[in-house]
């Protein structure tokens, strides 16, 4: 009985520890993804048509929006969206 | 009789409206061709057989794609509740996921699988899944701890608990969820099929929309969605015969 009463709680370091585990956890499933489209690209399974490759994606968002193709397409979707 | 005629009194008025609204040209009949003649056009559809083989391929893209969302997303939304691994992995891509419009992934789904069949039922699966998920995880999720807690003192197993207390506490979320799927399924599958297909609800109304058949157009369009209600309708009462044991 003194045993249960007594029983540890685990330390503040470990339940920290713990948490930030999960929490890390929690995006290597996004990581996992990226990293999958990147391999299947990088395998040639998939032509560059049908899946382009990650990194030239990033690329032509930044071109979009150091261009300002990006804010002004987005503010017209949103602007329709709101009204 | 009397009550059926005061419920469905608005329609018959707005019908009326409508075929006095386009006889007395109030209205340009390219804008909206008489009702009369839209009915006519649906006749002549139904007994030439087009509205029928159109509504084939439709109902079996809409059907085998719901099937699927169904299946995958109720053995995720509770695989998710019941395994905190399964949960941490998987919750990330579905929060990321669900707020994307399904309709942005149609150029996607037609570039991987084609004009055909596939890549509408891709696009209907990928849509109508996220909800069915959610609904099985929440309702999973929400299953009354002290079921939970009786069942494992009287020995039940995991699986054991999970088919006889997790999934019947579960089923009102997640047959809501395959409600929200089933709406879903109807806007993800015209969508589609008016931007690339050969056959197919949606297909026809851009055909006739563009071949300035507008009557033949508000038909099928009236089709789909006496279809979508009738569906819900179905569903409706399908729902209350299994949660009958709640009342």
């Amino acid at each position: 009985m003194a045993a249960i009463d007594q029983a540890p709680l685990s330390p503040p370091a470990l339940r920290i520890l713990r948490s930030t585990l999960w929490a890390g956890a929690r995006i290597i499933s996004i990581v996992l993804l990226l990293a999958a489209w990147e391999l299947v690209v990088r395998s040639g399974i998939v032509t560059p048509f049908q899946l382009p490759a990650l990194g030239n994606v990033l690329e032509r968002i930044w071109n979009d929006a150091v261009s300002g193709d990006l804010a002004i397409n987005t503010a017209v979707t949103l602007y329709r969206a709101m009204v | 009789m009397k009550q059926s005629l005061i419920r469905y009194l608005p329609l018959l008025l707005l019908a009326a409206g409508w075929e006095l609204a386009a006889r007395l040209e109030l209205v340009s009949s390219t804008a909206l061709p008489p009702l009369s003649d839209v009915i006519a056009a649906w006749i002549d559809m139904i007994k030439d057989g087009e509205l029928v083989s159109n509504g084939a391929s439709s109902l079996y893209r809409a059907g085998v794609g719901l099937a699927l969302s169904v299946i995958v997303g109720t053995l995720l939304g509770i695989s998710m509740a019941w395994w905190k691994p399964v949960n941490v992995l998987v919750a990330p891509l579905v929060e990321i996921f669900y707020p994307l419009p399904k309709s942005a992934l149609i150029p996607v789904t037609v570039i991987w699988l084609g004009f055909g069949d596939g890549s509408k039922i891709l696009l209907i699966f990928l849509g109508c899944m996220l909800p069915v998920t959610i609904g099985a995880f929440n309702g999973a999720r929400s299953s009354e701890q002290v079921l939970v807690w009786s069942a494992r003192s009287m020995g039940a197993n995991r699986l054991r608990m999970l088919w006889d207390v997790v999934l019947p506490s579960a089923m009102p979320e997640l047959l809501n969820g395959i409600r929200t799927a089933l709406s879903l399924a109807f806007i993800l599958l015209v969508s589609s099929e008016l931007i690339v297909a050969q056959k197919g609800f949606g297909y026809l109304i851009g055909f006739l929309g563009a071949n300035g058949s507008y009557d033949a157009m508000y038909a099928v369009v009236f089709t789909v969605s006496f279809l979508g209600f009738a569906a819900d309708r179905i569903y409706q009462t399908f729902v209350n015969r299994v949660l009958l044991w709640r009342q």
